[in-house]
C-alpha cells in the first residue's frame, strides 16, 4: 500500500536528484518513507536518496517497489505551483501510479522492477571531508566551466580548492580554512572528475545550505547534501578520472 | 567467462591469415566456452547480437561511439579523428588512446572496476539496443562508456568493433563452419555442420546444438517457421544455347526473373506472415500490404514461399523499376504514404515448406506444382502476390522466344532451373541459372562496385560530382581497388541526392582500405554500393582491380582490369549489399577471362 501526501517542491527536489542520473528509478516505500539507489549506465556515478516519514505532510505504506518513469513525474510536475500539494497513490489492481495536483489527476503506468536491481556500492574509505558553503561550490564549478571538460579537487590541511586547466588558461576557486563550515584533512589530497557530471549533482542541490564533500587520491568522491528542509539526504559517488597509470 | 578471453582469441585471428589456421584458433575457443554461452560466443565472433534474422543492432552510430570512446579514454579529439580516417576503425583508434599513459584530461574510471564478463557485455549491448524514446542516444554513450572504461585496450578494440558490427577479423561464416565442425564433431562431417546453418541460419543454434547432441542432434533441426533457410544461389552462362545445353531442354524450366527485392516469406496457419530479405534481415514491418496479401492467398494453411517483391504502378498495374521499393526502407518516410503510392507485389517463384512438411530435398517439378496449388486460380489472388511466368521442357527457339518476351513484359530476365533439382539453401549451384538482358552486351553482367571516390562536377554539373571513383573488393584482403571513373547513367535527380547521400563518408585522406592510383577531389570511405554494366573489361594501367589474380593466373604485369563506358543502370544497391558484398576482384577477372574465350 502507498498513499501520500507530499509537497510538489519536495518531490521537485527528488525528481532533478534521480533525472541527473537515470530515466526510471526503483522506489523501495515503507512506512518509515522512501529510499533509491541508481547507477547512471555509464557506471560513472551512483545516487543514495533518503526521504523520510516526515517529509511528507502525510504517508500511509507497507513495505513495496513502485518502478518510476522519471520523465512522467517530471511532465506531471510541471502543473504545479511550488506551494501546491501532490497526492500519490499506488492502484494496486492495474499496477499504475495516480498521481493528483489539484484537480488534475494523472495515472502512470509502472515500470517492471524485475530487472531493476540496486546498485552495489562500493566500500570506500575517503580520509579527508570538507563542508562547505553551496553557493561557493557553485562559484567553483560556473568558474571551470569556462576553461575546461574536467575539474580537479584538492584538500589540504587548512584549505580546500576547486581548479581547472584548459589548453592555455586555468582557473582555480581557493577556500582557507575560515572560509569553510569544517575542514578534516589529514594529508593532502587531489583526484580529477568529468566537470560534466560533477555539475549535474550540483546543480541539484536545491534548497541546500551547505554540501559535505569527502575525498581521497584518484578515489571517488563522495557529496552529501540534505534535501526536503532536513527531512531527507542525498548521498552521490562518482568515480574519478585518472591521468596516470 | 572473462571476455579477456575472446579478445586474445581474436587478436591472433586478426594476426593469422589463413583459413585453416583462423579455423583451429577458433576451435580453441569453442572447446574452453561453456555450452550456455556458445551461442553468445558464436554470434559476437560473426559481429552480431544474435542471428541475422533476430535483427538486434545496438544502434549506437559511430560518431556517438567517438564520443563514448573520448568520454572513457580521454585523449585529444583531433588527434582521434585523424586516426579515425586512417583507420577506420574505432577500435583501433580506442585502443590507441587507452595505451598511451597519459591522455589528456586522464581516463574515466568505473565504480564497477570487476573484469567484463562476456555474459556482462552481452547484456549491455542488448540494453542499447532496447533502448528507446528522447534520450536514448545518450544512454546507449554511457553504456559503451560502461564497458570501455571497465576495459584493457584489447578488450576495448574489440568491443568497439562489436559496437559497430565490424569485427575485421576477416573470418567468414564458413570458416566459424568450418571450426564447429573441427571442435565438437569431425572435419569430414563440416557439410552436415554447413547444411544445419543453411536452414536455420542460425550458427549460435547450430553451435548450441552440435556441441549438447552431437551431429544426430543437428540431423534432427529443421526448418521452422519464423527462421529463414539461407537463399539458393544461381550461377550465371551468357547464351541461351550453352544453357539449355547445360540443363538439356528436358529438365529445364525457364521463368522471369524481376528486378525487385527477393523475400522469404513465412505464413502461420494462424495467418502470421514474417518476412525475411536475402540478407536474412526481418522486413515485416516494411510489407504490411505483402503480408496482409499472403494471408489472404493462403487461407489459414501455413507455408515458406519465395519470391520477388516488385513494385507495381496503381493505375495500370505495370512494373516499376526496382528503386522505388527502396523508398520503403527509409524509417521517416510514412509507411502508409509509401504503400498507397508504390505498392508492392511479392512474385512468387518457389515454395519450401507446405503446411509442415519441408520441401527443399523434393525436386523443383514437384515444388512447382506445390507452389500452384498453394496459389490457387491467379484471377482471384489480391494484387499484393503474384506467380512468375514460366515454361517447361522448351525447345532453344522457344526459349529464345521467352526471353524475348519476359524483356518486353519489364522483367530483367529469365532464370532457367533443372526441374529435377532440390532446393539447396545457402548454395551457388547449376540447377539455377540466371540469364539477363545485360547478357547480350558485350559486358557479361552487370557489377556492383563501391564508391570510394568523387569528383567535382564541371559545366552542367557544377555544384555537383561530375563523376565518381568506383571500386571492386578483393575477396582476399577485404581491400576495394578502383576498377573505373563513373560519370555516365546519372539523372539529374541522382546527381542532387548523390551530395547529401555520400557526405557522411567524407573523409580527408585516402581510405587506407582503398587501393588506387588515380588522385580525387574527394575521398570517401568505401559504404555505398551502386550498379554499373560497362561495354568491356580491359586492362588497364591505370586501375588496380584484379592485379594480383591476373598475375597468379599468369597474364603479363600490366595492371589491373578497367570497365570500359561504364554506366550507372540507376540501381543504389545499399539496401541488399555492404560494402564487402560487392563485386570482388575474382568475380571480375573470371567475366575478364571468360570475354576473352567468346572472342576466341
Amino acid at each position: 500500500m502507498f498513499d501520500a501526501t507530499i509537497k510538489a517542491e519536495t518531490l521537485k527536489d527528488v525528481v532533478t536528484v534521480v533525472s541527473t542520473l537515470v530515466d526510471e528509478v526503483k522506489f523501495n516505500i515503507s512506512k518509515k518513507g522512501i529510499t533509491l539507489k541508481a547507477v547512471d549506465p555509464a557506471h560513472v556515478a551512483m545516487v543514495n536518496l533518503q526521504l523520510h516519514s516526515d517529509a511528507f505532510e502525510s504517508l500511509k505504506a507497507t513495505e513495496c517497489e513502485l518502478g518510476i518513469d522519471i520523465d512522467k513525474i517530471k511532465d506531471v510536475l510541471k502543473l504545479a505551483h511550488t506551494d501546491d500539494l501532490v497526492t500519490l497513490h499506488h492502484d494496486e489492481e492495474r499496477n499504475r501510479l495516480v498521481v493528483g495536483i489539484g484537480n488534475v489527476t494523472r495515472r502512470m503506468s509502472l515500470v517492471d522492477t524485475t530487472g531493476m536491481s540496486d546498485p552495489q556500492v562500493p566500500n570506500l574509505a575517503l580520509p579527508a571531508h570538507v563542508t562547505l558553503a553551496a553557493a561557493d561550490l557553485n562559484r567553483g564549478i560556473r568558474a571551470s566551466e569556462s576553461v575546461s571538460d574536467h575539474i580537479v579537487l584538492v584538500g589540504g590541511t587548512d584549505h580546500f580548492e576547486l581548479s581547472s586547466e584548459g589548453d592555455t588558461d586555468s582557473v582555480d576557486l581557493r577556500l582557507e580554512k575560515d572560509q569553510l563550515v569544517e575542514i578534516d584533512c589529514k594529508e593532502p589530497v587531489r583526484s580529477l572528475f568529468s566537470l560534466d557530471y560533477f555539475a549535474n549533482m550540483i546543480k541539484s542541490i536545491g534548497a541546500a545550505e551547505t554540501v559535505s564533500i569527502h575525498l581521497g587520491t584518484n578515489f571517488p568522491v563522495m557529496i552529501r547534501f540534505s534535501i526536503a528542509g532536513g527531512k531527507g539526504e542525498v548521498t552521490y559517488l562518482l568515480a574519478p578520472r585518472i591521468e596516470n597509470d | 567467462m572473462e571476455f579477456a578471453l575472446l579478445a586474445h582469441c581474436y587478436e591472433r585471428i586478426e594476426q593469422t591469415p589463413g583459413r585453416l589456421e583462423m579455423a583451429a584458433q577458433l576451435v580453441g575457443l569453442l572447446q574452453q566456452t561453456p555450452a550456455a554461452l556458445l551461442p553468445t560466443v558464436v554470434y559476437l565472433t560473426q559481429g552480431q547480437l544474435g542471428a541475422a534474422h533476430e535483427g538486434i543492432e545496438t544502434g549506437l552510430a559511430e560518431k556517438n561511439l567517438l564520443k563514448a570512446i573520448l568520454r572513457s579514454a580521454g585523449g585529444s579529439k583531433q588527434q582521434a579523428e585523424q586516426l579515425w580516417v586512417q583507420t577506420g576503425d574505432l577500435g583501433t583508434v580506442v585502443e590507441s588512446l587507452l595505451a598511451q599513459g597519459r591522455a589528456l584530461g586522464g581516463r574515466q574510471t568505473t565504480l564497477t572496476p570487476e573484469p567484463l564478463t562476456i555474459e556482462g557485455v552481452l547484456e549491455t549491448l542488448r540494453q542499447m539496443a532496447t533502448t528507446t524514446g528522447a534520450g536514448s542516444q545518450d544512454v546507449r554513450i554511457r553504456l559503451a562508456m560502461q564497458l570501455l572504461t571497465r576495459a584493457s585496450p584489447l578488450e576495448a578494440r574489440y568491443l568497439c568493433r562489436i559496437l559497430v558490427g565490424r569485427l575485421r577479423l576477416g573470418l567468414a561464416d564458413m570458416t566459424i563452419v568450418d571450426a564447429l565442425a573441427i571442435a565438437f564433431a569431425t572435419k569430414e562431417q563440416r557439410d552436415v555442420v554447413e547444411h544445419a546453418f543453411n536452414i536455420t541460419s542460425d550458427l549460435g543454434v547450430v553451435a548450441s546444438v552440435l556441441s549438447s547432441q552431437g551431429v544426430d542432434g543437428l540431423g534432427r533441426l529443421h526448418i521452422q517457421p519464423g527462421v529463414p533457410i539461407r537463399p539458393m544461389l544461381a550461377e550465371r552462362l551468357n547464351s541461351l544455347d550453352a544453357i539449355v545445353e547445360k540443363v538439356g531442354s528436358d529438365n529445364l524450366l525457364l521463368e522471369y526473373k524481376f528486378d525487385g527485392l527477393r523475400l522469404q516469406a513465412h505464413v502461420r496457419a494462424d495467418g502470421q506472415v514474417a518476412l525475411f530479405s536475402r540478407r536474412l534481415e526481418p522486413v515485416t514491418a516494411q510489407f504490411p500490404d505483402v503480408c496482409a496479401a499472403l494471408q489472404q492467398m493462403a487461407k489459414g494453411r501455413a507455408m515458406i514461399v519465395e519470391g520477388e517483391c516488385v513494385p507495381i504502378e496503381p493505375q495500370t498495374g505495370e512494373l516499376l523499376p526496382f528503386q522505388v521499393v527502396s523508398r520503403r526502407r527509409g524509417r521517416k518516410v510514412d509507411l502508409q504514404e509509401a504503400i498507397a503510392q508504390v505498392p508492392v507485389r511479392l512474385v512468387l517463384f518457389d515454395c519450401l515448406a507446405d503446411g509442415t512438411t519441408q520441401l527443399l530435398s523434393t525436386p523443383l517439378v514437384e515444388r512447382r506444382a506445390t507452389l500452384e496449388r498453394l496459389v490457387g486460380s491467379t484471377e482471384e489472388l489480391p494484387p499484393g502476390v503474384g506467380l512468375t511466368r514460366v515454361l517447361v521442357r522448351p525447345t532453344l527457339a522457344q526459349a529464345q522466344e521467352f526471353f524475348s518476351c519476359s524483356l518486353s513484359d519489364g522483367a530483367e530476365g529469365i532464370m532457367a532451373k533443372d526441374l529435377r533439382g532440390a532446393y539447396t539453401a545457402g548454395a551457388r549451384g547449376w540447377q539455377w541459372i540466371k540469364f539477363k538482358r545485360e547478357y547480350r552486351a558485350e559486358m557479361v553482367d552487370t557489377v556492383d562496385l563501391v564508391v570510394v571516390g568523387a569528383y567535382s562536377g564541371k559545366g552542367k554539373r557544377t555544384g555537383w560530382y561530375g563523376a565518381l571513383l568506383m571500386a571492386a573488393v578483393n575477396p582476399d584482403t577485404g581491400l576495394f581497388e578502383t576498377v573505373c571513373k563513373l560519370g555516365t547513367g546519372f539523372t539529374e535527380e541522382v546527381l542532387a541526392a548523390l551530395p547529401p547521400l555520400l557526405g557522411d563518408c567524407v573523409v580527408p585522406l585516402r581510405d587506407p582500405r582503398v587501393r588506387s592510383s588515380l588522385p580525387c577531389d574527394v575521398h570517401l570511405r568505401p559504404q555505398h554500393v551502386l550498379e554499373v554494366i560497362g561495354a568491356e573489361l580491359t586492362r588497364s594501367p591505370v586501375h588496380p582491380a584484379g592485379a594480383d589474380l591476373l598475375e597468379a593466373a599468369g597474364a603479363a604485369p600490366g595492371g589491373g582490369l578497367a570497365i570500359r563506358f561504364p554506366r550507372f543502370t540507376g540501381r543504389v544497391r545499399d539496401d541488399e549489399k555492404g560494402p564487402q558484398q560487392a563485386t570482388t576482384t575474382l568475380e571480375l577477372v573470371d567475366m575478364y577471362q571468360r570475354q576473352l574465350q567468346r572472342r576466341g
